[in-house]
């Protein structure tokens, strides 16, 4: 991985707000990518991982309000128009959806979706674009690139669909692609498949990576670093490593119990035990309290907590914790193998 | 709760007997037998195109089998299955205490209710449906066997979370005190967090009401969580079978090595 | 670490919402509500008490402006453009309820037939709604006044037919979608029969579309009515409906543009009632849907 420290991060988000009215969806989140890093964005519905995966390629939906900033190639994405915008998008920050059939579109083989992604940060002549959609094809692992270029993405596999969206997002060389439940659609054969692919992608790409999920254990193998969303805040941010032997907020430790709980290796060896769970559900939008957003479903929580806990760092190290309570360090929440 | 070992001299609860089903051209399934004994937990894992929501379908006789057989308690009930759309077929056996015996949970818990039903119609539904009667005690009961409030039963669906959506998707199935729960991924589309709630309720469902359970999905560590004996569909046909811990410990088939080798596992940083 | 044991009752946040809130957040409910229950006031009064008898000729008071004896003043013949104007009321609302009975009792029960039976049968009947479909409704009822004589019924039945097709394909397109869902499915499962399935599921996920069908409809028989009114083809004189009053009020549009005036204005509020309510209902019921 190529780390330059003098081009700074890639990627760089500095607290963060989205709102929907006076709803916050996303509250303060900031964080740095450096060159070729992959980070990991774990969280369930409401956290707000993928606005803030939208906010960090300027696709933010209509009705939404942003403030904070977000800095691609040293320029803030809130601040500079939109044809700047979009020239950034592909050549810097590219971005892989989760449901690739309604991100294609179905009228235009995918060969020539691929060439328009090539010719808009790369003027070309229709041919050039189509023989680099033929090489990008080959790259992302289709045996018979040139015939399989005239297909329909309603002829395609979900994985096939899915490797036509990396073909996509490498087309313009970013410095960074962002994967928001890439393969979260897919078979789980296929899912390894694609995960592989993207990594020897971003590894030959030299992109850094941002990958979104909800699953844990996928997180766990392709990243560094791992940060935990809840309630549109950062909870946990920190190497995959500690985050991942000795989490420190209640909810990744909850949520780290569970998947460990329930998984082929290890885990509970008794059928049917009862699963840790967390008490009471994800609140609606808006609905979470104030302070910290997870503190009515949360054993530790004080008085304390109807202030929002600063994201800190835990004695020193890179791992940062959001929390007035946190688990103390050095407990391992993994059930026995 | 299936630590007794099966009667193999009594009929299976519910089995399948050599089913092949097509779709004009397309075969779902190829010669596929199942069989459920009474108080088992059985999984049935496949991906896509594997065959395992036809496989359901058949099961709950709201398909009938291209060829083969569906029997319930030794009777066959396959030919009773009722048209795509509904439309009853004539001369065939009684399935209501079949209906009444076998209820399922769905994957979707947005599509697999009436948006236009309050709780309460759509917990009483099925006990209209079969002519049982008590209602008014019975939906309280169900709401609180599955964890939901009493006043849940004046709301209607899309004032809930995916999660208790399920619940109630499952207190539906409840209603008429079923021996068998068919689950067709009722917990894939919801968060880890409100999963474990899920698998939880299920567990303790299982464990009070003696219930068998059929358990379809493609997530291979929550069958192995859930269930005693699992099945691998593969493309239509079933390529493995067995218990739980032989078929997850020792795969025979290739496949089944390749799913499981397939299953993103949370890396343990043991040194 | 949080824990708790399984099946313990979660704290469970339901999320308020009923009609009314909904109504009073629609301005195209509210308006067209407030519109078309102030004319069925006015019909149903009308069919107690007017000002004056609305046939009652008076040529001695003919042609009088507004004042407080006739508060809209008085048509050629004397007679009372307010007691005129309301009962023409009465019959905007009769044209209405004799169109959407007639596509409505035809063709739902056709819609849901092609939904259930699918087939050839259900094609058929969709090609023949087709057909009618294709001809243009208002050319219809003219054609079947003049051959069966001109009535506001007869043409209203021909409204009525015209308008089949648009609630069958309707009704079948909703059935379609309700049929193959997965609640239906559970139903299925647990024992309904069909006929149980479209009477407890298909039916009340029709309604609502049907009802905003019909909402519009009652637009379009008004409006079709007054037309058929205006060129003589609607209920004989001396009737008092809006389309003949316009009619009749043509040949004094310089002198007392009033006259056709009160009329057209009924019309259009009434239509732009229908309308509105029509929008306001399609806008409630359908988010409804899809959370």
């Amino acid at each position: 991985m190529n780390t330059a420290p003098a081009a700074g991060p890639v990627l760089a988000v500095r607290d963060l707000t989205i709102s929907s009215g006076p709803v916050e969806l996303v509250s303060g989140v900031s964080f740095d990518l450096a060159r070729g890093e992959r980070l990991g964005l774990i969280g369930e519905s409401g956290s707000g991982k993928t606005l803030t995966a939208l906010a960090a390629i300027g696709l933010l939906p209509a009705g939404l309000t942003a403030r904070g900033q977000v800095l691609v190639h040293g320029q803030d994405l809130f601040r500079i128009s939109e044809r700047v915008r979009s020239a950034l998008r592909g050549s810097r920050v590219a971005m892989v959806f989760q449901e690739p059939l309604s991100a294609l579109n179905p009228t235009m083989r995918v060969g020539k979706q691929i060439a328009e992604a090539c010719r808009v940060h790369r003027p070309a002549s229709a041919s050039a674009a189509r023989a680099r959609a033929i090489e990008l094809l080959e790259r992302v692992e289709f045996p018979d690139p040139a015939r399989q270029a005239r297909a329909y993405p309603h002829q395609l596999s979900g994985g096939q669909r899915q490797r036509v969206m990396l073909a996509m997002a490498i087309a313009g060389d970013p410095d960074v692609i962002l994967a928001d439940e890439p393969t979260t659609a897919l078979d789980v054969t296929v899912q390894q498949q694609v995960l592989a692919l993207l990594s020897r992608l971003a590894a030959e790409e030299g992109s850094a990576l941002v990958l979104i999920s909800h699953d844990l254990a996928v997180v766990s193998g392709m990243c560094e670093r791992i940060m935990v969303l809840y309630g549109g805040r950062v909870a946990e941010s920190g190497p995959t490593r500690q985050l991942l032997t000795a989490p420190r907020h209640p909810y990744t430790a909850a949520l780290l119990a569970t998947s460990a709980a329930v998984t082929l290796d290890g885990g509970g060896e008794t059928p049917r035990m009862v699963l840790p769970v967390i008490r009471g559900q994800v609140p609606a939008a808006g609905a979470f309290p104030a302070g910290c957003p997870f503190r009515n479903r949360c054993d530790r929580a004080t008085a304390d907590c109807e202030q929002v806990p600063p994201l800190a760092p835990a004695e020193g190290t890179a791992h940062r914790v959001a929390c007035f309570h946190p688990v103390e360090e050095g407990t391992d929440v993994r059930p026995a193998p | 709760m299936s630590g007794q070992p099966p009667d193999l001299a009594a009929p299976p609860l519910l089995e399948a007997r050599a089913v092949t089903k097509r779709y004009g051209g397309v075969t779902a399934l190829d010669d596929v037998s199942l069989r459920v004994d009474a108080g088992a937990t059985v999984g049935i894992v496949g991906e896509s195109g594997s065959g395992k929501s036809t496989l359901s379908r058949l099961l709950l006789a709201l398909e009938a089998p291209t060829a083969g057989e569906v029997r319930y308690l030794g009777t066959v009930i396959s030919g009773a299955a009722a048209g795509r759309r509904g439309r009853a077929v004539r001369g065939q056996p009684d399935l209501r205490d079949f209906r009444r015996t076998v209820q399922v949970v769905f994957q979707d818990p947005v599509s697999s209710l009436d948006p236009r039903m309050r709780v309460h119609d759509i917990l009483a539904e099925p006990l209209r449906a079969l002519g049982l009667g008590g209602e008014r005690a019975r939906v309280p009961e169900l709401l609180d066997a599955v964890g939901l409030p009493v006043t849940a039963a004046r709301h209607y669906p899309h004032e809930f979370s995916g999660g208790q959506r399920q619940r109630i998707a499952i207190a539906r199935a409840l209603g008429p005190r079923p021996s068998v729960l068919v689950a067709d991924e009722p917990v894939s589309a919801l968060d880890v967090s409100v999963r474990a709630q899920i698998l939880n309720l299920l567990t303790s469902l299982i464990a009070e009401l003696r219930l068998t359970l059929v358990f379809i999905s493609h997530d291979m560590a929550v069958v192995r969580h859930l269930c005693d004996e699992v099945a691998v569909l593969y493309r239509g046909t079933i390529v493995e079978q067995g218990s739980t811990s032989q078929v997850y410990g020792q795969p025979a088939h290739d496949y089944t090595r390749r799913l499981l080798a397939a299953v993103p596992s949370l890396r343990r940083f043991e040194d | 670490m949080t824990a708790t044991m399984p099946g313990s009752p979660p704290a469970v946040a339901i999320r308020r919402d009923g009609i009314w809130p909904r109504v009073r957040r629609s301005p195209s409910t509210l308006a067209g509500g407030i519109i078309v229950a102030f004319f069925a006031l006015a019909a149903l009064a009308a069919a107690v008490w007017t000002p004056y008898d609305p046939l009652a000729i008076a040529p001695s008071a003919a042609l009088h402006g507004p004042s407080w004896a006739h508060l809209m003043g008085t048509d050629q013949y004397g007679r009372d453009v307010l007691s005129r104007l309301m009962a023409g009321t009465q019959v905007a609302f009769y044209v209405g309820v004799i169109a959407v009975a007639i596509a409505a009792g035809i063709g739902v029960p056709a819609g849901l037939l092609a939904a259930t039976r699918g087939g050839p049968l259900g094609e058929v009947v969709m090609r023949v709604g087709d057909v009618i479909y294709g001809f243009p409704a208002l050319l219809a009822a003219i054609t079947v006044s003049a051959a069966l004589g001109a009535s506001t019924t007869v043409s209203m039945i021909a409204i009525g037919v015209a308008y089949i097709p648009v609630f069958a394909r309707v009704t079948r397109a909703t059935a379609l979608t309700v049929l193959s869902s997965g609640y239906v499915l559970a139903a299925r499962a647990y024992g309904r029969r069909p006929l149980g399935i479209i009477r407890r599921h298909v039916l009340p996920n029709v309604a609502p579309i049907l009802i905003v069908q019909a909402s519009l409809l009652y637009a379009v028989a008004i409006l079709a009515e007054a037309g058929l009114e205006f060129l003589g083809l609607g209920a004989a004189p001396p009737a008092a409906t809006w389309g003949s009053m316009i009619s009749g009020g043509r040949d004094y549009l310089a002198s007392d543009p009033m006259l056709t005036f009160w009329p057209s204005l009924a019309i259009t509020l009434a239509v732009l009632g229908f309308s509105l309510l029509g929008d306001g209902l399609r806008e409630i019921l359908d988010p409804r849907l899809r959370r």
